[in-house]
């Protein structure tokens, strides 16, 4: 067993060039996932890409993907890797996912796929949001499957949450589209690192969008979220604050207060005003409790006095509709004018009876939401 | 054989008692390689503690094929010497790798056949590597996947006796352990974790659209699973968080920079304007000092060029100094040694 | 032939049993300490394990998560999380041992121990497998480190748990020996239940839950005695593979409810016994719970893991107990120490013994009138009246 020599490395070497052509060709066959290409893109010189989805903007070279890890770059194109890959799929009330006033009470078939745009560190679902499409088990469900699976769960909504629907936004524009065919209710739950233009365009399809602000500052988006350099940060979520907004689909805002990281009451302040001079008064707040999970895991839950200090400050702010959430009980939504019960929420049970036309019954004050079908 | 198997013992077991005996072996090497390695501390205290050689040969890269090997082993030889202080080759080598390691050999086949880690330099290191004892099978060449080792010319090799090469994609490696680098978790490619003791870092010397120096810290982007999620702010402090994972700081043992032709703008794929021969190679085993020398040639290049810094362009390699403040090395020039070699 | 997980530990037992009596190998057997409790035979056994939907979890993802207690589980479909008794079936948090319990006991109210609340009362004590802690010291760890596939198992609904408190005379439900937190749905409503017939409920835990659950529990139960078993991160950490801000927060809120609280410290030699610690945790219970929340300092027994420990001798207890009254705590008592005067009830003020106790039991009249010495009127804080 002597060493080889030079000539035989050549050998070697010469032989792999033959079975160049070869690897491509099993590789493509092999692809586990069908390929849809990606919206919003564009090409720059050469097979490099620019992702035009949202803020981040990933330039993307051939053969890569970009941060969220779902989109790939092959050979120019890019392609959507999650496409029709729910890796989450689940019967859920719309309570359970951070919705009050939109179809309260009623069943959802929530989903959600692999990838997210952002890293929070605290992320409760990092098994899919941050892995890879090929390292989770994912159901292949086309958008007209989403919407039977939806109808034989007796769901009336289908929500597009869980990781991140901005990462798999061809799949949850088509959905949507499909269930607003079949008649049924749609609504997504999503961070907020978008652009307004897709946001736009899928908010035209949606009943009700629930989008995160998760903190104040563009500190916190940069060291909690992943959101670094100079990629525009707290900004870009405002922005697609506003723009959801001003397409009218329905509206609530989930705001988690992380100890020690969001929880000081100037910055519960300046965002609570912030939404209140550009929504109003009556948009849904949802503050949302912490728990340590992920790379957060070390310091502790956010404790009830910061909780309830949260909400005195939005309260004090002048909105009306602030809820706790992630505090092991629902909470019932009453009349801001009247103080009249509109939705009650025990635990197995939960009753819509004080609203009648978007409107309560007892003395006729708009409550903003949907709903009814 | 028949008789080990009447005393029960069985031809694995066999092999294994062989295996005690070698390790036995190698564990007086072992000594006698730390006898010298404290010597050589002892010496180095008066030294600056980063030493990088830079070793150039004029018209390397043009000559014939035979004389070309030839060369890049002698310049490859010069620099294991001056780096490590050693009497000769071997002694060279063998103050970094026993011939119990399994060396893994990360190469940087990003840019396609055009400018991907030479062949001369993996046969220069492979050849030293089979010198002091260690088996072809022992030597593993490696990539993030087959597709790309293919594309530059490596063909793929899972067993027999001869050199290893495959991609982490290959069905026998995959990425295992998740790791956390800095505010990042990854599956680390299990070539590093569960295939190698040794890993020696073979990169390509390119200028990189984003993180401004691709040498080689940036080039343990192909151990892991999500490169992706590295690649924001310039790489900083991404590209020296990676570097601390332990599994990949404690194999690292040698960084063969190849410089023979390098990129100094339009990386990290070959873009045929910003190649050019630098004819040289950089060897070094601190990555901080190794990239930092890497980031001032090509910074030297681009002025020749006439075209903008790094700085200029917006992308300066922020993530060498982040790296120092991490404890992986100095780019402080007080405590580098450049040695620069003309052959 | 399939073998189950508890016919495997049957045998297990049996074999080194046989071991034992042959002399052979003589591995050490747990012989576990004396218990001077008088189970109840003939209860219904329950073979297979049932699932009870369980509160306080969470759909995240493909995933439930746990939060009731500060590991916030994390469990995948069909897993169980780090206390063993709660899983997830079919994306749902269920619990294994609701209506299971593993050990069914009479015991006196002082075994808890709990010392200002019902004395001599005659308690129910029911346990269940399960707990979110790995002491190593643990005196039952028979039960509690075990899921309730591994351990014999009742079957005991609430409203038969109370008609059984009754019909033994019990006038308190006590839930002790395991974690009984890891279980709140049952004991909540087992405590519910027996509310409507005027027994009274007693938790005994080890404090690590969230804030929230322990706010619910404190709704609930009339007496919670909590642990603090050290009064360093270092000492959870390695001794219980827990974490002490935790069960700091949860004392805190078991504090600012109507529960009544006592404190237990069990007291391992070289682990947790330095004055300098004990005088830390006095102090931080004298600024956030006052001078008036009894603390008990036990004997440690050599148990489970750490069989080859000696006991705590008796100076150390009393020197803790010392630095504890000195820090300004008012009533201090030592634990597994029969006979010793740390088992007796002092006046703050007058200093006279007003209930004299020998091991678990009470021996003479208590000299408490009206929550107050019956010497010089100084109020006793406790709950002194059924
Ligand atoms: S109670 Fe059990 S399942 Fe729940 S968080 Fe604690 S250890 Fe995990
Ligand atoms: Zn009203
Ligand atoms: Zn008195």
């Amino acid at each position: 067993m002597s060493a080889s020599t030079r000539r035989e490395f050549f050998k070697w070497l010469a032989a792999g060039s033959f079975s160049l052509k070869f690897a491509h060709h099993t590789l493509a066959e092999t692809s586990p996932s069908p390929l849809h290409e990606a919206m919003h893109y564009e090409r720059t010189e050469g097979k490099t890409i620019v992702c035009q989805l949202e803020p981040r903007q990933c330039e993307v070279n051939d053969g890569e993907r970009g941060f969220c890890g779902a989109r790939e770059n092959r050979g120019g194109t890019y392609y959507s890797l999650v496409y029709a890959q729910a890796c989450a799929v689940y019967a859920e009330r719309m309570e359970d996912r951070g919705f009050y006033h939109a179809f309260p009470g009623r069943q959802a078939l929530a989903i959600g796929t692999a990838g997210c745009n952002l890293q929070c560190q605290y992320c409760e679902t990092e098994q899919i949001s941050q892995s890879r499409p090929e390292d989770v088990e994912a159901e292949f469900l086309l958008p007209e499957q989403v919407v039977e699976r939806a109808q034989a769960e007796n769901c009336e909504v289908i929500l597009f949450t869980y990781s991140e629907p901005t990462v798999f936004f061809e799949y949850m524009l088509d959905t949507a589209r499909a269930a607003k065919k079949a008649g049924l209710g749609t609504a997504a739950h999503t961070a907020g690192y978008i652009h307004p233009g897709p946001l736009k365009e899928v908010c035209a399809y949606l009943d009700a969008i629930n989008l995160d602000l998760k903190g104040f500052s563009d500190d916190f988006y940069q060291t909690i979220c992943g959101v670094w350099g100079n990629q525009p940060k707290l900004e870009a979520v405002q922005k697609a604050i506003v723009a959801a907004a001003e397409t009218g689909t329905h509206l609530e805002i989930t705001h988690l207060i992380v100890p020690e990281h969001n929880d000081n009451p100037q910055e519960t302040r300046q965002l609570c005003e912030w939404l209140y001079t550009t929504l109003g008064r009556d948009t849904p707040l949802h503050l949302s409790r912490f728990y340590p999970n992920y790379l957060l895991a070390t310091s502790h839950a956010t404790p009830r006095q910061s909780m309830d200090s949260a909400r005195a400050i939005a309260h004090e702010v002048g909105l009306r509709y602030v809820y706790l959430q992630n505090m092991n009980r629902y909470e019932d939504t009453r009349c801001a004018n009247c103080g009249d019960l509109l939705v009650e929420r025990k635990r197995a049970h939960i009753q819509c009876t004080g609203i009648k036309d978007g409107q309560c019954k007892q003395c006729g004050e708009a409550i903003r939401g949907v709903w009814g079908l | 054989m028949n008789r080990w198997l009447e005393y029960g013992v069985s031809r694995r077991e066999f092999l294994k008692q062989l295996g005690w005996l070698g390790l036995s072996g190698s564990t007086f090497f072992g000594y006698a390689q730390a006898a010298r390695q404290s010597e050589q501390i002892k010496n180095a205290s008066a030294q600056p503690a980063s030493r990088i050689v830079i070793v150039q040969k004029p018209g390397v890269v043009r000559a014939a094929t035979e004389e070309r090997y030839a060369s890049v082993q002698r310049m490859l030889d010069t620099a294991m010497v001056r780096l490590t202080g050693a009497a000769n080759t071997q002694q060279a080598w063998r103050s970094l790798f026993t011939s119990d390691d399994i060396v893994g050999i990360k190469l940087n086949c990003l840019a396609g056949k055009a400018l991907s880690s030479r062949p001369e330099v993996i046969q220069a290191i492979t050849t030293r590597l089979r010198e002091i004892g260690i088996p072809g099978r022992h030597i593993i060449l490696w990539e993030r996947s087959n597709r790309e080792l293919n594309a530059a010319g490596y063909p793929i090799n899972r067993d027999g006796n001869d050199i290893r090469c495959y991609g982490t994609d290959d069905k026998r490696a995959g990425y295992g352990k998740q790791v956390i680098a800095g505010s990042v978790i990854s599956r680390l490619s299990k070539i590093v974790t569960n295939h190698c003791t040794a890993l020696i870092n073979v990169p390509i010397l390119k200028d990189h659209n984003i993180a401004g120096v691709t040498a080689s810290m940036k080039n343990w982007y192909g151990a892991i699973h999500n490169p992706n999620k590295y690649h924001s702010n310039h790489g900083d402090p991404f590209i020296a968080d990676l570097s601390t994972i332990p599994m990949i700081r404690n194999k690292m043992r040698l960084i063969v920079c190849d410089a023979l032709r390098a990129l100094y703008e339009g990386g990290p794929s070959y873009h045929p304007g910003g190649v050019w021969a630098y004819n040289g190679l950089l060897v070094g085993t601190d990555p901080v000092a190794l990239d930092q020398t890497a980031g001032l040639i090509i910074e030297e290049r681009r002025r020749e060029a006439g075209i903008p810094s790094l700085e200029a362009a917006g992308r300066p390699p922020r993530y060498i100094a982040t790296a120092t403040q991490r404890g992986l090395g100095t780019n402080d020039p007080a405590r580098m040694e450049v040695v620069k070699i003309g052959i | 032939m399939s073998w189950t997980r508890r016919d495997f530990l049957q045998w297990g037992a049996c074999l080194a049993g046989s071991c034992l009596a042959g002399g052979a190998l003589a591995a050490p057997v747990y012989r576990g300490k004396e218990n001077p409790t008088r189970t109840i035979e003939g209860l219904p056994r329950q073979q297979e394990v049932l699932y009870t939907p369980a509160q306080y979890g969470r759909g995240v993802g493909p995933n439930v998560q746990c939060v009731l207690c500060p590991k916030y589980c994390i469990i995948p479909e069909g897993k169980a999380g780090w206390c063993r008794v709660r899983v997830n079936r079919e994306r749902k948090l269920q619990s294994t041992v609701y209506a299971q319990p593993c050990s069914i006991a009479l015991h006196p109210m002082e075994q808890g121990p709990i010392f200002h609340a019902y004395p001599g009362a005659r308690c129910l004590a029911i346990a269940a497998a399960g707990c979110n802690l790995r002491c190593k010291y643990c005196q039952n760890w028979q039960m509690s480190q075990f899921g309730a596939e591994d351990t014999l198992n009742y079957y005991l609904e609430p409203a038969e748990a109370v008609q059984l408190a009754i019909r033994n005379n019990c006038q308190v439900l006590a839930f002790t020996y395991t974690e009984p937190v890891v279980y709140a749905e049952y004991v909540m409503d087992v405590a519910l239940e027996g509310k409507q017939y005027g027994l009274k409920s007693v938790l005994i835990t080890a404090g690590f839950v969230d804030p929230e659950p322990m706010r619910d529990l404190c709704e609930v139960f009339d007496v919670v005695r909590v642990d603090l078993k050290g009064f360093r991160e270092d000492f959870y950490e390695k001794v219980a593979k827990g974490r002490l801000q935790p069960v700091l927060d949860a004392i805190e809120v078991v504090h600012s409810t109507d529960a009544w609280l006592e404190i237990v410290d069990p007291i391992v030699p070289r682990f947790n016994d330095k004055s300098e610690e004990i005088r830390d945790m006095a102090q931080w219970i004298l600024d956030h719970l006052g001078d008036g929340v009894p603390v008990h300092f036990l004997r440690f027994f050599p148990a489970y893991k750490m069989r080859n420990f000696p006991r705590t001798p008796d100076s150390t207890l009393e020197r803790v107990r010392d630095a504890a009254l000195e820090t300004g705590l008012k009533f201090v008592y030592l634990g597994n120490m029969p006979g010793h005067e740390g088992e007796n009830t002092f006046c703050p003020r007058c200093n006279r013994m007003l209930i004299h106790r020998i091991g678990y039991l009470q021996v003479e009249e208590s000299h408490i009138k009206d929550g107050a010495c019956a010497f010089c009127g100084e109020p006793i804080p406790g709950r002194w009246d059924i």
